[in-house]
């Protein structure tokens, strides 16, 4: 199966942001993936059917999966290339990546999950810990702090793991489905605050999300990813710009 | 919340409980008859003195040292079958658990095909250049009983590595951490239930190693006459020490069983 | 016509004796129906399995089955009530332990003699010459002590006055075992029965005991009470004690008792 992604932002004043340059291809078991993805800094929908490569797209931008040709450029830094036998692993890119399932460490407290991702620089643990209890707070659930993952709901554990993605100010956000276990009251209240927070980053955010308000509020740009013509009689690839 | 109670295995079929029942029964009837025969009395005199007291301090000191050994070498291997794709895996896999299906005799046979002096494949050289006999030392012993533990922790940790979510150590990698910090940090903490079974499980095995220790280490007193050994000659010369030596090793094990409830499951309930 | 009767009588009587292995002057044994099972010392493993294929050709109708061990642990086996029906013991020492416990109640029969002697691997690479020698090898192999051979090979150490530290001595939980360590492992010499270094040809090598430091190792056989064929446990002790019980065992390198 074949998929093709195909975006090209551009920026109304004329003058293209080229936050993230994706060109080539990747290889998932029986899935073929075609890029072909320019972005600026803005919020990006990616929507599709199941199974058609929505987080695949992502570890390649996360560094969990290396294209097998083609290259990948953030921000201007070569990520990616596969002629000159470039690849930066995940660790190394400052990407903050939300996974379906949340996937919170179960030996570690929602607290201590939440600043893990400032444990790898070199602030100190008092100050980690502070900053992670005023993140949480500000989300509303700094009251679940010290739970563990297994004690929380899938809508808690979902909101710490945003809390987590965001706050050592990724330059690369990957939020793959991120509202889906919140109910209707909590979905707008955090979707709320994800908009204020990832509007405030720099950088490209990727938002893997089927629900249409989501899109609709939350991002600026959509690709979806579709089959090509040629395969299969799926639609043309199509970008649609929402705004 | 009675009702709740009442309910609890009422669609259990009775087959199933006596089937249950019946095993139970099967594994509990020896313990209560070895616990029968000890002379409560005497015991402590029996076990603190003599041959009796030389092969239990041997058995734990040497199989402390022969489930490190069986971490040490067991948990790289585990590793690699289960983290890394090779032509032959499946091969290497069933060879690694030989150890576990082989008669302890022939293991012990085995070993001194490798590792005798006088016509081991490596043991003659071992001596001549080391001065090292491994044949009726308590090395030998050490040896005899990591050879057979190994398999059982390489089979413990295996598993517990391919039942671990791969997306853990991804979702730490997006997170900073480089691969031997995601190792020591996320994976090994993750592998901890099945690492401490596999550990229990080889401890065991290697406190319990009989065939291949006598027939490789030999059954000298002090010296490699673990407390299985003694056991076996003590019940015809001194039934009261046997009895008294069994019920200190079954004692050892269920401490170390019940400390360990919940880790076979792969969580802590 | 008297002679020639009388020829034809004895022609008759002699074709009625095949040759002298085979000389069964109880023609209605074979009517013997049963299972005979015999606790033997492992010394005894490779004569008393021809004892009984010998057994079987004149008796067709009994199954026998072998236990070999170390005469202690089938004596312990015993009293404990292992279901056996005759004792054949390395030692008088052990038959005299079922007679106490009441496994045994009539007097054990001696059938066969042993000595002990040194076994060392071949080519005698350590150049053992005596059990004074034994002192200063690294390793050597004895039987357990409650053993008999394990008995016999202490007295021999200590008639000839030689002291060997436990801690170089491996024990064998019998004495097949304890000459396998000379034979397939690291031990340099083991004190075993004569018998069993003939048994194990070439894979070691007979270093003699002079009789001074030696001990007659006297084995005994008896019925155990309770025994559910008493009728073939006589008739299987009659032949081991027998004339061609003996040569069975004298080809093994028995003595006479």
């Amino acid at each position: 199966m074949r998929s093709r992604v195909d975006s090209h932002a551009w920026k109304l004043d004329g003058e293209a942001l080229m936050s993230v340059m994706l060109q080539g291809s990747v290889r998932q078991g029986r899935l073929i993936l075609d890029f072909d993805v320019v972005v600026g800094d803005e919020i990006v929908a990616i929507s599709g059917v199941n199974g058609i490569g929505k987080t695949t797209f992502l570890r390649v931008l996360a560094g969990l999966l290396p294209l097998d040709t083609g290259t990948l450029q953030v921000n201007g830094i070569v990520l990616d290339d596969v002629d000159h036998q470039i690849f930066v692993p995940a660790h190394l890119r400052n990407v903050g990546m939300v996974f379906q399932d949340n996937v919170l460490l179960p030996f570690l407290s929602a607290l201590d999950n939440v600043a893990y991702p400032m444990m790898a620089t070199g602030v100190g643990r008092q100050q980690v810990q502070q900053l992670a209890i005023d993140a949480m707070g500000q989300q509303g659930i700094g009251h679940l702090a010290q739970m563990k993952p297994m004690q929380l709901s899938g809508g808690q554990q979902q909101r710490v793991a945003l809390v987590r993605a965001l706050i050592s100010k990724p330059q690369l956000v990957l939020l793959d489905e991120p509202l889906s276990a919140l109910d209707a009251d909590a979905r707008r209240e955090v979707r709320s605050w994800l908009r204020d927070q990832l509007k405030s980053l720099p950088g490209t955010k990727f938002v893997v999300t089927h629900d249409l308000v989501d899109i609709a509020e939350l991002c600026d740009h959509e690709i979806a990813f579709m089959q090509p013509q040629s395969q299969l009689s799926g639609n043309e690839t199509q970008t649609t710009i929402v705004r | 919340m009675s009702t709740r109670k009442r309910r609890v295995g009422a669609e259990t079929p009775a087959f199933v409980w006596v089937g249950a029942s019946c095993a139970l029964l099967f594994l509990l009837l020896p313990l209560v008859g070895l616990l029968k025969r000890v002379a409560w009395s005497g015991i402590f005199g029996s076990v603190t003195s003599g041959p009796a007291s030389e092969a239990l301090r041997l058995s734990l000191v040497t199989s402390v040292f022969a489930t490190l050994i069986a971490l040490v070498l067991g948990l790289p291997l585990a590793w690699v079958l289960a983290r890394i794709e090779f032509r032959g895996r499946s091969m290497v896999r069933a060879l690694v658990m030989l150890p576990m299906v082989l008669p302890p005799v022939v293991g012990g046979v085995a070993l001194l095909g490798a590792y005798g002096k006088s016509n081991g494949l490596i043991g003659g050289w071992l001596f001549d250049v080391f001065g090292l006999q491994l044949t009726f030392s308590p090395l030998g012993v050490v040896i005899a009983e990591a050879f057979v533990a190994l398999p059982f922790l390489v089979m413990a940790v295996e598993s517990g590595l391919r039942s671990i979510d791969p997306r853990f150590e991804e979702s730490a990698a997006t997170m900073g951490l480089g691969p031997s910090e995601r190792f020591w940090k996320v994976t090994l903490r993750l592998l901890a239930p099945s690492l401490i079974a596999g550990v229990a499980v080889a401890w065991a095995r290697a406190l319990g190693e009989f065939g291949a220790t006598i027939t490789f280490a030999g059954n000298i007193e002090g010296r490699t006459q673990t407390t299985p050994l003694a056991v076996y000659l003590l019940l015809e010369s001194d039934p009261e020490a046997a009895y008294a030596l069994s019920f200190v090793l079954l004692a050892v094990c269920v401490a170390v069983l019940i400390a360990m409830r919940g880790s076979w499951m792969g969580r802590r309930s | 016509m008297k002679r020639l009767g009388l020829m034809v009588v004895v022609a008759v009587l002699a074709s009625l004796v095949p040759n002298a292995v085979h000389a069964s002057p109880i023609v209605e044994v074979s009517k013997l129906q049963g299972n005979l099972t015999i606790s033997a010392a492992t010394s005894l493993t490779d004569a008393f399995t021809e004892l009984a294929k010998q057994f079987r050709k004149v008796n067709k109708g009994v199954k026998v089955r072998l236990n070999f061990g170390s005469s202690s642990t089938l004596i312990a086996q015993i009293q404990s009530g292992a279901p056996s029906d005759i004792m054949a013991s390395a030692d008088l020492t052990n038959l005299e332990k079922l007679v106490a416990s009441g496994n045994v109640v009539v007097t054990p029969r001696v059938f066969a003699r042993n000595a002990m002697v040194i076994a060392v691997k071949p080519g005698n690479p350590k150049s053992v010459r005596s059990v004074a020698d034994l002192a200063s090898l690294s390793f050597i192999a004895l039987c357990g002590k409650t053993v008999p051979c394990g008995v016999y090979a202490s007295s021999v150490l200590t008639r000839a006055g030689v002291v060997i530290a436990e801690s170089k001595v491996t024990r064998g939980i019998d004495v097949k075992a304890t000459l396998s360590a000379v034979a397939n492992g690291d031990a340099d010499a083991a004190i075993v029965y004569k018998t069993d270094v003939s048994a194990a040809k070439n894979t070691v090598v007979g270093i003699d005991i002079p009789s001074a430091q030696n001990v007659k190792a006297m084995y005994g056989i008896a019925p155990i009470r309770g025994s559910k064929n008493p009728a073939i446990v006589k008739v299987f002790i009659d032949f081991v004690l027998s004339e061609q019980g003996w040569q069975v065992l004298k080809s093994f390198g028995f003595q006479r008792p």
